[in-house]
């Protein structure tokens, strides 16, 4: 079987060009973000014959007064139009420049404040979220053990949360900027999900080296009791990830075109949760308590 | 652990799981499950019918979000007016024939904001119109300064009338006189300034004394029929060039009538008091003229309002209602201000009295009042006169209202009471088939899920899987019930986290399972096994489900809906999740765990 302690300077190689990779990709391209955050309006049609060209329908949505439009088709005969903010009359003036040939299906208009107190509530939420699950974390493992301290399980959870968060924020600057996906308040809510999975995870871990640091009685050096413990999740942890994995591959591919990009994004992070937790979060373990007790 | 002590405590949970499982069932399928027991041998009781609360992304309709600007409104009393705002848009709402809108009202960041959520609604064009418009109701009293002109000003308006003046003696005087009839109806259209009657060619038709003001209507007695005034004459609107055209027996009706002359549409009330001579009373005249308005200062400053605005509004009515009169059982309607507004009302009162207050809702009569139907801006105003000085702060508006008119005034004067303007921040529209559709894909989605994992299990953990897939479909049915139970709304994003949580749910049983497996591998019998993993698998789960509430806490906060029910039904999800994998898992587990002893039932050979 792989060797997850001793070969961790690897994994730590392939995170680091991961997690550099996400912030270059971010930095090029920036965040492709939607109306949720920049306010603006969107407008999903449904032709009842064929769908025209998305020029087409551009420059009808133009001639009627919108600005800033992009369309995006979905389904078989859907559209979705996505705007500057419109005023009443210039969404009454599309409606009818589509008279007799498609119906609105949905319309959402936001205004700049609401997407402000989106960026400003993503911030604050992720944050909070990051606070509280490393006191609870702190917390629960207080008593791990002379080994090492409650501090170190509450840093490795860290570093592993940051994986799940940075990557899949790269991958979606990258869809953003080659297939125009947007990040949207259920993206949030996503990253917000698999932070909790992946911690969730991480911490099953953790919770199996506690147990074994504990109960440690053959003197096993401790990259050895990491070891072990690894290994005795890893079927655990690789069985729930592909169960999870294979509920959201269902949303992705038989789900509605709104819940789509949503579903993905759990997806890629629950795949890096799942990595994070093995191969990141262990073995840092490991690298804490060598430095530490080098230096000693 | 005391828990694994006998057969027979595990046959009790066991039924009592199942039974609560069967219950869940019938309570989320209402429908189906009176229909079973209906064709079945048993006399179960019916379930009621309630249907699943869904969100308007699945059931179609419109969700706004509003901003209330409550900068003016003292700190302790926004609470108040934020509830009267919500009161009032739920009126309006209602007014528009729409079932069941509701209005929330929530403070972000220290402003008010409120929710307001119509379900078959896409055409939001109207309900914005009527939620969004801030009819501000005033109550006014008239006008009775007359405008004061600079002494500039008032040179200007001299020499401008002086010029009007020479200019009709010496150009349009003589011109008239030399014109024949279709000249002069040429030059009225041309140069007159009687809107009344300039298309006209300036005739004004045949007309008995008293039906023009005096000055005009001497005028016209004493000339001759086909003569032209050589003088202008001076009314109140300005200069008149009269010609006679006829004149003639009055028919029957030699009573005068006291009418008026009609000039931009508004009647002018003509008091007749100088006695007319008796042989004039039965004559008909017929004139044309054309008019050169003279301005007034009204005309120089633009014009002035005929209304002054008392200070009196909507914030300070707190309450407006259909009524009857005691005595005469007539409708009427009360008004009730509060008390800044009944110190107001009777200043004001005490001003008016005898005197009309105009009522105006954004500027209109808050009623039809010239009896076309429609109120618009041509209705004359609503003014009811005042008759006695009120002090109470009180009122009563009575006198010639019907039932409906006065039901209606009610209302509009109620609904015209909205205490702090709201703007439209975010709207979010969902047609009935998209919801329809979403609610149908969800569905495919959860069942596809559901068989995935359910072959994974158990072609993976093989019994204990095939108690898991039961606990995971119990696990289905309980989160549903809860879902209806308490109300939750049903969203698109909440079935995602649901479908999510179904995924997640197996990781309880993973957990154990796995242990379970160790714990054989190391020699322990099945049930020993059992008792031992359930026991360490407890830390780990608690932990999980632990930091899954954290997340769905902190979700919980944002103010998107979309966000919102996700972490609703994730947390549901979760605590539910807590609830099967401790409860049914292990209790089914070690049933079948006394019976099932072969090893091959539980893992492969390692």
């Amino acid at each position: 079987m792989l060797r997850v302690v001793a070969h961790r300077r690897l994994w730590y190689a392939i995170s680091g060009v991961c997690i550099g990779a996400s912030i270059i990709a971010v930095g090029i391209w920036r965040l492709n973000l939607g109306i949720d955050f920049t306010g603006g309006t969107l407008i999903e049609l449904a032709f009842a014959d064929a769908r025209p060209a998305p020029s087409v329908i551009r420059e009808r949505v133009e001639s009627a007064g919108a600005t800033r439009v992009l369309v995006q088709p979905a389904g078989e005969r859907n559209a979705i139009i996505r705007t500057a903010l419109m005023t009443s009359e210039v969404r009454a003036a599309v409606v009818r420049a589509f008279a007799g040939q498609a119906v609105g299906q949905r319309f959402e208009s936001i205004g700049p404040t609401i997407g402000r107190e989106l960026a400003r509530k993503t911030v604050t939420g992720v944050i909070l979220a990051l606070v509280l699950i490393v006191a609870y974390v702190g917390w629960m493992f207080r008593r791990a053990g002379k080994e090492i301290s409650s501090l170190a399980y509450g840093a490795v959870t860290l570093a592993s949360m940051a994986h799940t968060v940075i990557i899949p924020i790269g991958v979606f600057a990258v869809l953003g900027a080659t297939l125009g996906v947007e990040i949207d308040a259920p993206f949030i809510a996503a990253l917000l999900t698999i932070l909790g999975y992946s911690i969730n995870d991480t911490i099953i871990i953790l919770d199996r080296i506690r147990e074994n640091v504990s109960g440690n009685r053959r003197a096993e050096a401790f990259a050895d009791v990491v070891e072990r413990s690894v290994r005795q999740s890893f079927t655990r942890s690789l069985n729930t990830g592909l169960a999870t994995l294979a509920a959201l591959l269902a949303i992705v591919l038989f789900g509605g075109a709104s819940v789509r990009f949503f579903a993905l994004a759990i997806m890629i992070g629950i795949a890096i949760g799942t990595y994070s937790s093995i191969f990141i979060a262990a073995p840092l373990l490991v690298t804490w308590y060598e430095r530490k007790h080098r230096t000693a | 652990m005391a828990v694994f002590a006998g057969r027979r405590s595990t046959w009790v949970r066991v039924v009592l799981l199942t039974a609560l499982t069967i219950v869940a069932a019938a309570y989320v399928a209402p429908s189906r499950w009176n229909r079973d027991i209906a064709r079945g041998p048993f006399v179960f009781a019916r379930m009621s019918e309630r249907p699943f609360r869904l969100g308007l992304d699945l059931k179609g309709g419109s969700h706004l979000v509003y901003e209330a600007d409550t900068s003016k409104v003292p700190d302790r009393e926004q609470r108040t007016a934020m509830e009267g705002v919500r009161d009032v848009i739920e009126r309006r709402v209602n007014a528009l024939g729409i079932a069941e809108p509701v209005v929330q009202q929530t403070r972000v960041e220290g402003k008010w904001r409120l929710i307001v959520e119509l379900a078959g609604v896409y055409d939001t064009q109207e309900a914005i119109a009527a939620i969004g418009a801030t009819p501000v109701l005033e109550f006014k009293e008239r006008n009775e300064a007359t405008p004061t002109l600079t002494p500039e000003q008032e040179l200007k308006l001299r020499n401008y009338n002086i010029e009007r003046e020479l200019e009709l003696q010496r150009e349009i005087i003589p011109r008239a006189r030399e014109s024949d009839d279709s000249a002069f109806a040429a030059f009225a259209r041309e140069r007159s300034e009687d809107p009344g009657s300039k298309e006209q060619g300036g005739d004004l038709g045949w007309f008995a004394r008293g039906a023009m003001v005096k000055e005009f209507e001497d005028a016209v007695f004493r000339l001759k029929v086909g003569e032209t005034t050589r003088k202008p004459v001076e009314t109140q609107f300005g200069w008149h060039v009269i010609r006679k055209t006829g004149e003639r027996d009055a028919p029957a009706a030699t009573t005068p009538t006291v009418s008026a002359v009609t000039e931009n549409g508004k009647p002018v009330d003509v008091q007749v008091t100088t006695p007319i001579p008796q042989s004039e009373i039965s004559k008909e005249v017929r004139a044309s003229h054309i008019l050169i308005r003279r301005k007034t200062a009204t005309d120089f400053l633009g014009p002035q309002d005929a209304w002054t605005y008392t200070g009196l509004g909507g914030k300070q009515l707190t309450r407006a209602s259909l009524q009857f009169d005691p005595t005469t059982n007539e409708a009427e309607v009360g008004l009730e201000f509060n008390d800044e507004g009944a110190k107001l009302f009777e200043e004001v009162t005490k001003r008016a009295l005898q005197k009309p207050i105009g009522i105006f809702l954004d500027g209109r009569p808050p009623i039809d009042t010239d009896g076309d139907g429609v109120v618009t801006e041509h209705d004359p105003p609503y003014a009811p006169v005042v008759q006695s000085v009120i002090t109470d702060g009180s009122a009563r508006i009575t006198g010639n209202l019907t039932i409906e008119t006065a039901k209606q005034l009610a209302r509009r004067l109620q609904a015209g009471a909205l205490p702090v303007p709201v703007s439209l921040l975010a709207e979010t529209t969902v047609g009935a088939t998209l919801g329809e559709e979403s609610v149908a894909t969800s569905f495919r989605v959860a069942q596809i899920v559901f068989l995935l994992i359910a072959a994974f299990m158990i072609l993976y953990y093989r019994l204990p899987g095939v108690v898991a897939t039961l606990a995971l479909a119990a696990y289905i049915l309980f989160v549903l019930a809860v879902m209806k139970m308490t109300g939750a709304t049903l969203t698109l994003a909440g079935i995602a986290g649901f479908i999510m949580s179904i995924g997640m749910a197996v990781d309880a049983n993973v957990l154990v399972f796995e242990r379970f497996r160790e714990e054989l591998r190391s020699g322990r019998s099945v049930l020993d096994a059992l008792q031992v993993s359930f026991g360490r698998a407890w830390l780990a789960i608690r932990d999980s489900q632990a930091t899954t509430l954290i997340t769905c806490l902190v979700l919980a906060s944002f103010s998107s809906s979309v966000v919102k029910g996700f972490a609703v039904t994730l947390a549901i999800g979760t605590i539910v999740n807590l609830f099967t994998a401790l409860t049914f898992t292990r209790a089914f587990l070690v049933l079948v765990g006394g019976w099932a002893q072969r090893l091959a039932w539980y893992a492969p050979k390692s």
